[in-house]
Order: C-alpha cells, then structure tokens, then sequence
C-alpha cells in the first residue's frame, strides 16, 4: 500500500514555553540546512486551540511543534510503500530531534519512545478494520525489525471513523542512536550549514585545515565596523559597500576567503570578485556563525 | 478493498459536468507535463478552476540572510514564474458560505490529505487550503464534487463567489430570505457563455435589508438588497462598488427590480461589461471603471436596451416556482433556555455569540474561528455537533466565523460545553478580539506585511484585558490586509491596517497604515482614510492609544467613527504621532523584523535586507514632503474643500515623484512639468518604477492627472484622488527599495 501521506509524531516530555521559541528555531533549521527536506516556509498557527502550533512546511515533508509532542510529516512519495515512508520519516524526524538537541537555543524535549503514527489516506487506508489490518501488517514487520519485539502497539483510531489510521507505540529504554543506525542513509547529508551559498563555497572545516596549515591566505570580513568590534576572525575589514574601492588593491592572484555574518553578504562579494577576474576567491558557507557553531564555540553569537 | 483511484471510486456520484470538465482539466496537467500546452493557456485553466500560486512559488525566498533558490522541479511551469512543484493556494467558492456536515467533513478530509490540517475561511465566505500540490487537485475536486461542491470559476475573470447575509433567512430585519435567489443567481451564471467573456473577475452579494453590515453590498460589482414594493418581492440593485487599491462606492442601477427580471438584468450587465469593459489593462478592468468612465446614467441606459436583445431563457423565471433548498429543517422543537445549570464560562460567551432569530425559540450561534482557521480534527466535530443540534445551517461569515442557525435555544448549554472540548467555543464573536486578517505575508505572494502575525498579536493582547474593556469599545471592529489591495476589507473598520514598509538607515521595516473611521454598517457606507504609517511592532500600541483615547475623550452616545470625525485628522493624527518614529537598529532589532518571524524583513522576496552599508537617504527626505501633503489633502478632504484636497494630491505625487528624480539628477526643479518629464524618461518608460505585480498601475495616476490637472470639486473624486495619490507614494518607496538593492548588487566594476 502506498499512502499519499504518512506521520510520525514523539510526544513531548517537557513542550517548549513558550512555543514562540520555535519559529526561530525552524528558521535556522532552514538558514544552516539542519534538517532533511525541500524547506519553505515556517506558519504560525498558536492562534488555533488545539491546532498543529508551529509549522516547519517543505516541499516532500512538514516538521511540526505543538504543546503536546513533534511531528514529522511525509508527502509527496508516490509509490514508496508505507513500510519504507515510515523509515524514510523517521529517520528525518529523529534527525531533528538531534537538531534541536544540538541548538543553542532551543529548550524542549521529546520522546522517540513514545510515537504515534498516522497513515492519511482514505482512498487507501481508510479507517475500517480492513484498511487498519493493511497498515497494520506492513508496518508491525518494520515496527518489530527497528524496536524489537517488546514494542507495545495499540491502534487509537476506534473513536472515530473518520480520523486517519493511527497506531501507537511504546518504547521503553529506546536508543534513538541504534536505531537511526538501522535506517537507510537519507538522500540530504545532515550536515548543518550544508546549503550551497554560492558557486565558490569553502566550509567552516575547510578554512580551518587552510589556516591550520599555515597556507598564505587573505581572509577578508565584509561585515559593518560596529559587527566586526562584536566578533571577529582576525580578516581584514572591508565592508560589502567598499569592496569595489579595494578590489584595484588587491593581488589577482591572491588566495582570498571572504566571511560575512551568515553568508549571504560573502556570497554577493565572492560574486564580485570573480567576475573582477579574481580566480582564487571564496565563500566561508554559513559564515562567522558557521565558523562559531562548528569550529569555536567559545567566540560570542550575535 | 478499495478503488485505485478517486476517479473510479466517485465514478457516478458526481454532476457529469462537473466529472467531465475536472477529467479534462486532469489531462490538460498532463499535457502541461509534456510540454504540449502553454504556460499561459495553463495558468488560466488553472485558476478557472480556483488552482492559485502562493507566496514563493517562483522558487526565490529570503531566508533572513540571503535570497535563496528553493530547488522545485522548473520544468514545466505552472505560468509564468511559478513553478511546477511549487504548492498553491486552492480556493473552494461556496455559495452564501453554506455548508452541510458532510460537505465539512469531506473538506476536513482533504485539508488533512492535501494541506497542512488547516481550513482556511476567508472575508468571502469562501473556504482556502494552503500548500497543495497541482497533482492533487484532480482528485480534490472529484472529492469535493461528490458532495456538491465546485472550485469552478473561484478564480480568473470570472462570476466569484455569490456571497450572502449569515443571517439571511433568520435575521429579523431582513425583508425577506435573499438565499434562494443567491444560489438560483450562481446556478444561472454558473459557466452561462455570456460571463466568459469578463476583463476581470465579477463580485456579487445579496444583502436582505439596507442596514446592517452583513452583505456588505456596497462593496462589491453587484448587490442586491432585498426590498418588498406592493407586497411583491424584489431587489434594489446597485454596481460597480469594490475595494481594492482606490476603493468605490456601489451606484444604484435601479431602486426595485423585481425577482422575476432580476437574472435578466444582471445577464445584461454581463454582456454590457463583457462587451464595452477594459480587457487589456487588467488595472482598469473591474466594472466600477467603465461605470467611472460611462457615468451610472449612460451604464443604465445601455443595460436596458440590452435587456431588450438578450434571448428569451425559462430559466430567468423558472426557479420562483420551486425555490431552491437553502437552509434544511431544523433537527429540534424550539425551546426556551429557561434556568438549567449552565457550565462555567457559557454566560461571558453567551453574550457575544449568541443571537436570537426571528424564529421563537431558535438562535444563532457563532463559532468564533482565530483570523478564519479551523483544524480537521474540528471540522469533524463540528460536523457532528451540526447534525445532533441544526442540520444542514452552518454558514460562513464576512468576519471569518462560522455561524449555527436554527439552535433550539433549551439545547445552547450542551452544544457550547460540545464545542468546548474541541476548542470550538471562543468567547467574543463581532467584538474587538475578532480581528479579521488576509493572509498576507503568510501566504499570498502580494504580501508586503505580516497582516495575520499583527492579527494574532491583537487578538492575545485584546484577549487577556477584554473583561476589562469599556462596552463601546469591544463594539469596534480591526480588520487587516497585508498590502494596499484590502482583501482584509480594512477600509470598513472601525481601526483598519494595510501594510507598507519604509526604508530606516539602509534597512527595510515593515510597517502598516492606519487607517480610521470607516463603517461596515449599511452595508459599508462609509471608507475609512489613512492616517499614517506606524511601524508594525508599535500598532498593538496604536490601538491602546487610540481606544483609550476614544474612552477618555468621547461624547455621551458618541461612536468611535463620530469622535474621530470631531476631533479632525489633525488631532488624530496628533494621537498617531508618537508611535511613528522606528528606534535605531541597534537599540531595537525587533522592529526590523516582523510578527512570528524571525527573519531580518525584506520586501517582496526580492533579495534585500543585507544592505551594503549606511545610505544616508536624499530620497526619505524628499518623499517626507509628499507625505505631508497628502496628508493636508486628506485634511482638506474632511473639511470639505475637495479643489483643495485635489490640488494637494497632486503636488504630493509630484514631491515624491521629485524625490526619485533628485535621487539621480539632483537640480531638478520644482515645474511640474519638468518634475513629470524627468521622472517619465528616468522611471516610468524605463519602467523603474513598475513593481512585478501593480506593473504601472500607480504611476499612471501621476501621468493621467498631470494630463489634466483640473479639481473637480467633486467629493468622489477628491476622495479617489488622495487615494491614487498615497497609492503613488507607496510606489515611490517602492521603488526606491527595489534601487537601492540594486545599487548594493550593482557596484562591481563592470568587467574589470
Ligand atoms: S490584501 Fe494584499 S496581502 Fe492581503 S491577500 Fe490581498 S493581495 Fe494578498
């Protein structure tokens, strides 16, 4: 059976307060690329009671958080069995649970333990007893394989017919670890801050090798003064708007990185180099913050 | 077990009409998969059949930092810049917003399925789901189809939604139920050849008395207001209202036609519209201008000799003789709420969404949704409520509600602790908490600010001190838009918001104007004028200022609109004032970003919000001045002075016109010609001045009355003017963003 549209939701051990903390923790999701997924747009629904609180909506699957746990939802998979778009949307899910372990900001936490999964298709599950043993025969293989045998499940659905499938399961002592080690690679790296800036990206790790190494090298910041005076690298200042006084400076041969805040200024300014005819020139992907997050973290965040 | 497909499995269970035009429309997504069918002739199949784009479909969004690609598939394409996988926006038109159970809960089904578990009611009584796939809506339309429901024509230049009173039916004032004619209106147009023809989409309301706000007939292309003459029924019909950028007022097209000539008149108007209205300049094509440009007098003339040559049809009078079912029988005996324990909470919610009906014994519950949202899982509930307690009567409203006719009121406790479990029973139905919203920045691509956050914010803050609210004040209305096109209808509120943005040191902060004094009684009678722009983080604090204002200052009896008329703009604006100031970046970030976002705000998704540098801004100096002069325009507006009001528009037009020239040629002087001439060549026929979406819709004003700069002295006009005149002024700053991130993206030596 191959749903249109499956879920998995960890109910919460203690909910984010407020809930508000997860738009910007969705946001960096998608500015450092944390998470598997074709990401959009984050939507606020904490003005419905009882609603999906906030949303993370992508392309091939949503991320939710609301009051009472974290959801994954996977769509667009057609003709991927529910079997495998119930691994496929777990590994995603536990993925960013890692996530919002590893944010600095983000306090909150789930239960991979205690799951929920929801089949939404009523051309191909519906909720009758014959359209749940379908779900449920080709999931509880794959429930048995990834928890064991001692997983205890129980179908939540009877109230009413119209609701989606639903099955939940419990875990006890899950190790998230072991079983994302039993799932299929997902098709995205997670690697935070793998989203390609420009054409002539060098990660956080690749700068730091260049430098360890002693290479000759011409790091250039092209942040603002009062940025630079927050936090900074040791580069040379040249701000975004002043770059083209100092392009005539520079050698054309030069080995040169430039970092921004994030990036986005580095990528416009690698932008012009290049087309100043500078062959040597790149882009600290994710910038400063990338270089805070993954190289030194004693550095301020701002 | 079950079918494979929704085609096979509804196969017979729908109109085969219906079953036919969705079986093509399935093919021609097919066909625009091969490549065998034109972007455009797609785009406009797509949106016949309600299938609209939505914000970031053109797969560019800012992220906070920089512009990023969304990496949807781009071939094909869904129309020009939007792309194939991107997910839409499909609005599903219901006529008068009356659904059954079973139709709420097929929609609760699909929202589940196909979109993010949200039904998304908006100020037409329509319903949306947000971020659908175009491959999935075939088969949404079948599903929709099998109970009765099309998203035919919800979109494009079309016959949109027929909407009606909520009350129509149950009201006390109405003259008689307006219902029956809607649906016998929407069943008669409803694909007829003579509306295929339209430049521009055709908005009709029915309204069942003169009064009350719930039809708002006045703003829309055609209303018809129920009126009873010699003990016959018929229509007052008025045309050519609507809101939009510069908002109208409807003209009387006749004070009574009769129920049997009234499908005849409006295929009239259809074919007078169809045949003479503007079809190229989307801009100028909405009926109101060819009724500006004929006169009402001329328009009347034309459609009674058309009356004349239209074909003799039966189904112009057919439908009196078996009225269309509109309503259903309620499922429970009338009876009065008399003693009965009463659950905790039911009095306070008693008062604001209750109201008796002119049926003894039965009310009228509202079930007040959050800016029009409602979850799957409560559309399933509330299906179930609506069968045990009122059948097929649940309507939608104008103000994003849903609303339950033919409650027996014995039966009002039980049904509110039912829709207390569910979330379902908010207190505050039509009071100052109920704060309507477009969808804004959110989703609708359009969006300039985040009219729904802003909305969201209202609604908490008004919430938690509503107990303590003066009366007269949970009386007001707040309803916002997200940009100058008022889909939030923010020109009928009493505080109405439409966002804008303004350019601070190098960086964009959202912002929204004020707009006060505006009326929706009388089916919106009066529009509302602007009064400013405050940035978006300090409007909650506007509101504070201006109600208690209101409190402390009003007149025994006096409503917000009247204590605003006496105390004159310039006093309210004096109120205003202080919040329009934006506090440096460094001092407070947050007013550079946006409610519920995180992200550094931008305009448009254009890619700006990381600007090199400190500008110091000639332009914000310059354009200061244009606001000001708009704004004595709308000083002398409300005294009564319409040449003077007509003169200060345009020289406001002029300042901000002169504010972009002196970006570039610094010596310009102050003759309007020169003004008009150097700012043509350098922005309008270079068409730097022309956003995506408005194309050169605003800075055709400056060039028409600059044509012809002669005051009218006529109040409508002086009122369109000052409209058209800070809908320039908006452009300008418009404009000057879309620069100023061009210039940031453009200083790199050119091949060097
Ligand atoms: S008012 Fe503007 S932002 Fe709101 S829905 Fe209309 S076009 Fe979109």
């Amino acid at each position: 059976m191959n749903p249109i549209r499956l879920s998995v939701k960890f109910a919460a051990i203690e909910a984010p307060e407020p809930l508000d903390a997860a738009i910007p923790l969705f946001h960096r999701f998608m500015q450092q690329g944390l998470v598997e997924g074709l990401l959009i747009d984050v939507a606020d629904y904490q003005h419905v009671p009882q609603g999906p609180g906030i949303l993370l909506v992508g392309h091939d699957i949503d991320y939710g958080v609301d009051e009472t746990g974290f959801v994954a939802i996977r769509k667009r998979q057609d003709g991927v069995s529910a079997a495998d778009q119930f691994r496929d949307v777990l590994r995603m899910a536990l993925g960013a649970l890692q996530a919002m372990e590893a944010d600095a900001e983000f306090r909150a936490s789930f239960d991979p333990g205690q799951l929920r999964v929801a089949v939404m298709d009523r051309l191909h599950a519906p909720n009758t007893d014959e359209g749940a043993a379908v779900v449920e025969s080709e999931l509880a293989p794959v429930f048995a394989e990834l928890f064991g045998t001692d997983a205890k499940i129980t179908r939540t659905d009877r109230d009413d017919a119209r609701a989606p499938v639903t099955l939940e399961i419990a875990v006890a002592g899950i190790d998230a670890e072991a079983v994302l080690a039993k799932l299929p690679p997902g098709s995205v790296p997670r690697i935070p801050y793998a989203a390609p800036q420009s054409d002539w990206d060098i990660t956080a790790e690749e700068l730091k090798e260049l430098r360890d190494s002693g290479s000759d090298l011409l790091l250039i910041d092209v942040r603002e003064q009062s940025e630079f005076d927050t936090v900074n690298l040791g580069g040379q200042l040249v701000p975004l708007g002043t770059l083209d006084l100092e392009i005539p400076e520079l050698a054309k041969d030069a080995h040169l990185v430039v970092h921004c805040k994030a990036g986005g200024r580095g990528a416009e300014a690698v932008k012009q180099l290049r087309k100043a005819g500078f062959e040597n020139a790149w882009n600290l992907r994710g910038g400063i913050l990338a270089w805070i997050d993954r190289i030194d973290s004693s550095l301020p965040r701002y | 077990m079950s079918a494979i497909t929704w085609k096979d499995r509804l196969a017979g269970q729908m109109d085969p009409d219906w079953e036919a035009e969705i079986d093509q429309f399935e093919a021609q997504v097919e066909l625009r998969k091969q490549g065998k069918l034109e972007d455009k002739v797609f785009a406009e199949t797509r949106l016949r059949r309600g299938v609209y784009g939505q914000r970031y479909d053109n797969g560019e969004r800012f992220d906070g930092f920089a512009t990023r690609q969304l990496p949807f598939a781009d071939v094909p394409t869904k129309g020009p810049e939007t792309l194939w996988d991107a997910p839409g926006m499909t609005r599903i038109k219901v006529p008068y917003g009356g659904v059954s159970p079973q139709q709420l809960e097929v929609l609760s089904d699909l929202a589940e399925e196909y979109s993010d578990e949200i039904l998304h009611v908006t100020t037409r009584q329509d319903y949306q789901l947000h971020f659908v796939h175009i491959e999935d809506t075939p088969d949404l339309m079948r599903r929709l189809a099998a109970v009765g429901i099309t998203t035919r024509e919800a979109c494009g230049n079309s016959v949109r939604n027929v909407t009606a009173c909520p009350l129509s039916g149950v009201c006390k004032t109405e003259s008689f139920d307006v219902s029956p004619y809607a649906r016998a209106l929407m069943e008669f147009l409803l694909g007829h050849p003579d509306v295929q023809d339209f430049g521009r989409k055709f908005k009709p309301a029915f309204s069942g008395c003169e009064q009350e706000a719930c039809g708002l007939v006045q703003l829309h292309d055609a209303g018809f207001i129920a009126r009873v003459k010699d003990g016959k029924r018929g229509f007052k019909v008025v045309v050519g209202g609507g809101l939009g950028a510069v908002p109208h007022q409807a003209h009387v097209l006749s004070e009574f036609t009769a129920v049997e000539d009234f499908l005849v008149e409006i295929q009239a108007v259809a074919r007078v519209f169809a045949r003479l209205g503007e079809k190229k300049n989307r801009n100028r094509a909405r009926i109101k201008f060819l009724i500006a440009e004929l006169g009402i007098e001329e328009f009347k003339r034309l459609v009674v000799e058309e009356i004349k040559t239209v074909p003799p049809d039966p189904r112009h009078t057919e439908f009196l003789e078996d009225l269309p079912v509109t309503g259903g029988a309620a499922p429970r005996p009338p009876q009065r709420l008399d003693g009965g324990a009463k659950p905790p909470g039911f009095d306070v919610w008693h008062e604001t969404n209750v109201s008796s009906q002119r049926q003894e014994g039965y009310a009228v519950v509202t079930i007040n949704l959050p800016l029009g949202d409602l979850t799957s899982r409560q559309g399933r509930a509330l299906a179930d409520i609506a069968r045990e307690y009122v059948g097929d009567n649940i309507r939608t409203s104008v103000e994003q509600n849903m609303l339950l006719r033919f409650v027996s009121e014995a039966d009002l406790p039980a049904l509110y602790s039912a829709l207390d479990v569910v979330g379902l029973a908010i207190p505050g139905a039509g009071t100052i908490v109920d704060v309507t919203s477009c969808p804004g920045t959110d989703t609708c691509k359009l969006g300039i600010a985040a009219s729904r956050g802003l909305a969201a914010e209202l609604r908490t803050r008004l919430a938690t001190k509503s107990a303590s609210l003066d009366d007269a004040v949970k009386n007001m209305r707040i309803k916002i838009s997200g940009c100058f096109n008022s889909c939030g209808q923010h020109h009928i509120a009493d505080i109405g918001f439409y966002g804008n943005s303004r350019g601070i040191d190098g960086r964009r902060v959202p912002h929204f104007q004020v707009i006060l004094g505006g009326q929706s009684r009388e089916n919106a009678a009066q529009y509302g004028m602007a009064m400013g722009s405050v940035p978006s983080k300090a409007a909650p604090e506007v509101v504070d200022a201006l109600t208690e204002g209101y409190v402390q200052g009003r007149e025994k009896g006096e409503t917000f609109q009247e204590w605003i008329g006496r105390l004159g703009k310039r006093n309210v604006r004096g109120i205003i004032q202080p919040f329009m100031k934006v506090p440096a970046y460094d001092a407070q970030p947050g007013f550079y970003t946006d409610w519920s976002d995180a992200r550094e705000f931008t305009i448009g998704d254009l890619g700006i919000g990381e600007c090199a540098g400190e500008i110091v801004s000639l332009f914000g100096i310059e354009v200061m001045k244009a606001e000001s002069q708009v704004f004595d325009a709308q000083c002398s507006l409300e005294e009564g002075d319409y040449e003077a009001a007509e003169d200060h528009a345009y020289r406001s037009m002029l300042s901000a016109a002169r504010a972009l020239v002196r970006m570039e040629y610094i010596d310009v002087t102050e003759d309007p010609s020169e003004i008009v001439t150097q700012w043509k060549t350098r922005f309008f026929d270079t068409e730097r001045f022309f956003d995506r979406f408005a194309k050169g819709k605003f800075g055709q004003y400056l060039l028409d009355w600059h044509a012809k700069p002669v005051p009218s002295g006529d109040r409508a006009n002086a009122a369109r003017r000052v409209e058209e005149a800070q809908l320039f002024i908006e452009a300008s700053h418009g404009c000057e963003a879309r620069l100023a991130a061009e210039q940031a993206a453009l200083e790199v030596p050119a091949g060097a």
